[in-house]
C-alpha cells in the first residue's frame, strides 16, 4: 500500500487541484472539507501525513491538530494565511512538524511530504545505543526512556534528538537541525526548532525551565550532554 | 526769542487784542510739536508701507517679540516728550509769574524810593544797589533815559532787547504794565522783567538767572530718555518671553505635524483648556486620527484582497502544476499556453506573497526577531542558494567567525531579493559583501551588469518601480515590489539603502544595506557544527 494523505480544507476547488497534484506524485489522497470529518476519517483508515489548513470552519485547524497528536504521532503539516509568529507557534506548538503559507507551490508541499516521509522512515545513523546519565537512546528501536521509563515522541522529536545524540557536545546550529532534519537550511524558519526543542524538553527533562541534557548555546543554537 | 505781555499784580488785562508779542509767543512755542508730530506721523505712514515686507521677512515670532518693545518705546516716547514740553512750559510760567510778582513788588518800591521826577542819581544808584543786594537778582534803573546798574558789566540798558522797549512803550499807555522776554546772555539764559512807571519817568528792569531751571530740564532731557531706554529693554525682554510662551503650541503642534509626517500616526496633541487652542487641537487630531483611519482602511483593503487572492491562486497553481505533468499529451499550442499560464501564476503567486509582506508593513503589525548569525557562513550559504551557485563573499579580516544580530528570515528574503534582481537585471550577482562600519554592518550586492542610471538609484526602491531599462524588458518576470521590500526590511532594523556603481569593473550596480547591530567574535566555533560540516556529513 502506497503513502496515503489526509487533506483538510474547506475550499473544493482547492481541496480538488491539490488532490490531483499529489496523485501526480503517487500518493493516494482522502479529503475532508472541516475538521469534524476530518477526525472521522483519521480515526477510521491508516494515514502517513496530515495536510490541515487552520483556518477551517467549525472545530479550527489548531484543534484538529491537537486530537491528532493526542492518539498519533503522525508527521502534521500546517497550512497558515500568514508566517506570523502567532499562527506559526500556535499550530507548531499544537503539535504540527511543519508549516506552510499560502499559497505554496505543489512542488514545496510535496517537497516538505518526502522530507517528512524520508525522516521517518530513514535509521541509518549507524548508532546503536545511547545513553547520557538518565536519558538512553535506541534509535534502531525508535524508544528513548527516560530513568528506565519509556517516553513516548513525535517521529520529529525523535530525529532531532538523535540528529543532537549522533556528536554529543558538541553544538548544532538552528541551521544544521533544520537542513538535517526537516531538509530546509538557511531558508528554513528557526522557530520550528525552538518550539521542537521545546517539546522534546517537556518530555525528557525533568525540569524544562532548566534542561540538563538538551541545552542552549546562545547565539549558536543547541547541544545534547549528559 | 518770546515777548509777552503779563498781568500786573492788580488784575488788569495785560495782554490785549492784537498784541504782538502775545500772538507772536504761541504758535511759535507750539510749531516744534507740531513738527515733530508731522514727523512721526510721516515715519508711521512709511512703516505702514513697509510692514508687507517685513512680515516676509520676519518670523511671526520675531514680529511678537518685536511688537512689545516697539509699541512700548512709541508710547513711552510720546509721555517723555508731553512731560518735557510741559513741565518746560509750566515751570517758565511760574518763572515768569514769580520774576514778575518779584519785580512789581521791587518796582513799588523804586517808587517809594526814588521819589518824585526830581529823584537824585544817587538816591536812584543806591536804591538800585539795595535792590540788587535783597533780591540777588541783577536790576537796571532807567530814568528819563538815563540808566542806573549796581553792576554794569553784567546787565546794562543794552542788554534790553529793542522789541522789549517797543514793547513797553506801547503798553505805557496802560501805567504799570510789566514785559517780559526770555533772553540769552553770555550763553546763559535770563528773564528779563521790565515795568515801566510813567508817573515818575522810570522804567525798572530785572533780570532773573534761568540757567538752573536750564539745568533741570537738560537732565531730565538725560534721564527720561534714559528711563525709555531701560523700558524699552525691559520690554523687549518681556515680549521675547512673550512671543515664546504665545507659540510654545505651535512648537508642539509642529513636532507633532512631523511625527504624524514620520508615519507615527497615533500621534496627538495633548488636550489643553484654553478655548482658542482646544479649537486648533481638537481639529488636528480629528485630523489625524481620519487619516489615520483612511490609511488603516487602504492597508487593510491592500491586505484583503491578497488574502482573497490567496485561495484562486492556491486552485490555480495546483492545477497548472497537474497541467504541467502532462505537457507532452498537450499539442504545441496548448504547450505553448500553458506555459504562459505557468510563468505568469509564478509571478502573480510572487506579487500576491510580496503585497501580503507589504500591507503587513503598512499595517504596522512587523516585529523584528533578532538571532546571532554567523555572518560568513549565512552570508555564503544564502547567496549560493538564492543565485543556485558558488557566490564570492568578500569578508573584513577576521570576518569568518563574525557574528551579526539580525532578523535572519529578513535577511535572508533582503538577499535573496538584491541577489534575484542581480540576476533579472545584472547579469547575475558577481559578489556579496560584507563590511564592518561604525555601528554596524554594510552587506553589498554588486552585478556585472549595464548598472542603474544615477537618476534612478534612489526612485528604484519605490513600489513597482523597476527603472526605465528594466520596464521596457519583455521577458521581465519581477514583481516590482522586491527591492521595496527590502527597503522595508532594511527600515525595520534601523537601517539604511542604497544603489550606486559597483566597487569593481567597468560597469555593474552595488545595492547595500546598513544594519545597526552588535557585533562579535565567535570564540567557541570549534564546537559548532555549521553548514560546511553538515554538507561534508552528508
Amino acid at each position: 500500500m502506497g503513502t496515503r494523505i489526509l487533506t483538510v480544507e474547506d475550499d473544493e476547488r482547492i481541496r480538488a487541484s491539490v488532490k490531483m497534484a499529489l496523485e501526480d506524485e503517487g500518493w493516494e489522497v482522502a479529503e475532508s472539507e472541516n475538521g469534524e470529518l476530518a477526525l472521522e476519517t483519521f480515526s477510521r483508515s491508516p494515514t502517513d501525513i496530515v495536510l490541515i489548513d487552520i483556518m477551517l470552519p467549525g472545530i479550527d485547524g489548531f484543534e484538529v491538530c491537537r486530537s491528532i497528536r493526542k492518539v498519533s504521532d503522525v508527521p502534521i503539516i500546517m497550512v497558515t494565511a500568514r508566517n506570523d509568529t502567532h499562527d506559526v507557534v500556535a499550530g507548531l506548538e499544537a503539535g504540527a512538524d511543519d508549516y506552510l503559507t499560502k499559497p505554496f507551490a505543489p512542488k514545496e508541499l510535496s517537497a516538505r511530504i518526502r522530507a517528512l516521509l524520508r525522516r521517518v522512515r530513514s535509521s541509518d545513523h549507524g548508532v546503536t545505543q545511547l545513553r547520557f546519565a538518565d536519558l538512553e537512546i535506541i534509535p534502531e528501536e525508535g524508544v528513548v526512556t527516560v530513568g528506565g521509563e519509556q517516553v513516548h515522541l513525535t517521529k520529529t522529536e525523535f530525529r532531532l534528538l538523535v540528529e543532537l545524540a549522533t556528536s554529543p557536545g558538541r553544538v548544532f546550529s538552528r541551521e544544521v537541525l533544520l537542513e538535517r532534519v526537516w531538509g530546509y537550511g538557511y531558508f528554513g524558519d528557526g522557530r520550528l526548532v525552538d518550539v521542537h526543542i521545546r517539546r522534546l524538553r517537556t518530555k525528557v527533562e525533568a525540569d524544562p525551565a532548566n534542561p540538563r541534557h538538551v541545552v542552549t548555546v546562545r547565539g549558536l543554537g543547541y547541544k545534547l550532554q549528559a | 526769542m518770546t515777548t509777552r505781555a503779563g498781568t500786573p499784580p492788580g488784575g488788569e488785562t495785560a495782554a490785549r487784542p492784537g498784541e504782538p508779542a502775545a500772538g507772536d509767543g504761541a504758535p511759535r512755542d507750539d510749531a516744534p510739536t507740531e513738527g515733530a508730530a508731522g514727523t512721526r506721523a510721516g515715519a508711521e505712514t512709511s512703516t505702514r508701507g513697509r510692514s508687507g515686507l517685513l512680515r516676509r521677512r520676519l518670523s511671526l515670532r520675531t514680529r511678537l517679540a518685536l511688537l512689545f518693545p516697539l509699541a512700548t518705546l512709541a508710547l513711552t516716547s510720546v509721555l517723555v516728550f508731553g512731560t518735557m514740553v510741559t513741565l518746560r512750559a509750566t515751570e517758565l510760567a511760574d518763572r515768569e509769574a514769580d520774576a514778575k510778582a518779584h519785580a512789581y513788588r521791587n518796582a513799588g518800591l523804586v517808587i517809594v524810593r526814588v521819589g518824585g521826577p526830581t529823584a537824585q542819581a544817587a538816591a536812584i544808584g543806591a536804591a538800585a544797589d539795595e535792590l540788587e543786594r535783597e533780591g540777588g537778582e541783577e536790576v537796571l534803573i532807567e530814568v528819563k533815559g538815563k540808566e542806573y546798574s549796581p553792576n554794569p558789566s553784567r546787565f546794562n540798558a543794552d542788554d534790553v532787547p529793542l522789541a522789549m522797549r517797543q514793547s513797553l512803550q506801547r503798553a505805557s499807555v496802560v501805567p504799570g504794565t510789566a514785559a517780559i522776554q526770555r533772553v540769552e546772555l553770555g550763553g546763559d539764559p535770563f528773564l528779563i522783567v521790565g515795568v515801566d512807571l510813567p508817573s515818575i519817568n522810570t522804567t525798572y528792569f530785572e533780570l532773573t538767572p534761568l540757567a538752573d531751571l536750564q539745568r533741570t530740564l537738560d537732565s531730565m532731557a538725560l534721564a527720561l530718555p534714559g528711563a525709555t531706554a531701560v523700558i524699552t529693554i525691559l520690554a523687549a525682554l518681556l515680549g521675547r518671553w512673550f512671543a515664546r510662551a504665545a507659540l510654545a503650541p505651535l512648537g508642539d503642534i509642529r513636532r507633532a505635524a512631523a511625527a504624524v509626517a514620520a508615519q507615527r500616526l497615533d500621534t496627538r496633541l495633548p488636550a489643553t483648556t484654553d478655548p482658542e487652542l482646544s479649537a486648533i487641537v481638537d481639529a488636528f487630531n480629528d485630523m489625524v486620527a481620519a487619516l489615520q483611519e483612511r490609511i488603516a482602511r487602504d492597508v487593510r483593503f491592500a491586505s484583503d484582497v491578497s488574502h482573497e487572492l490567496r485561495s484562486p491562486l492556491m486552485t490555480l497553481s495546483a492545477s497548472v502544476d497537474v497541467l504541467q505533468r502532462r505537457r507532452d499529451e498537450l499539442g504545441d499550442r496548448a504547450a505553448a499556453a500553458l506555459d504562459l499560464l505557468a510563468a505568469d501564476v509564478d509571478r502573480f503567486q510572487s506579487l500576491v506573497a510580496d503585497l501580503l509582506e507589504i500591507s503587513r508593513f503598512d499595517s504596522g503589525a512587523q516585529q523584528l526577531e533578532i538571532e546571532e548569525v554567523l555572518a560568513a557562513d549565512f552570508l555564503a550559504a544564502v547567496a549560493r542558494q538564492s543565485a543556485g551557485r558558488a557566490v564570492e563573499v568578500r569578508l573584513p579580516s577576521g570576518g569568518d567567525r563574525l557574528i551579526i544580530n539580525v532578523d535572519k528570515r529578513r535577511v535572508v528574503q533582503m538577499l535573496s531579493n538584491l541577489i534575484e534582481n542581480a540576476a533579472k537585471y545584472g547579469d547575475g550577482v558577481r559578489m556579496v559583501t560584507l563590511d564592518l562600519v561604525d555601528g554596524g554592518v554594510e552587506i553589498g550586492v554588486e552585478d556585472g551588469g549595464p548598472g542603474v542610471p544615477e537618476a534612478e538609484r534612489e526612485l528604484i526602491f519605490d513600489r513597482f518601480a523597476r527603472g526605465a531599462s528594466a520596464g521596457r524588458r519583455g521577458s521581465d518576470t519581477g514583481t516590482g515590489l522586491g527591492l521595496s521590500l527590502v527597503a522595508e526590511h532594511v527600515r525595520l532594523h534601523g537601517g539604511r539603502i542604497w544603489c550606486e556603481a559597483a566597487t569593481t569593473g567597468d560597469t555593474g550596480a552595488r545595492f547595500a544595506f546598513f544594519l545597526p547591530t552588535v557585533v562579535d567574535y565567535d570564540l567557541e566555533s570549534n564546537e559548532v557544527i555549521d553548514m560546511s560540516a553538515a554538507t561534508s556529513a552528508r
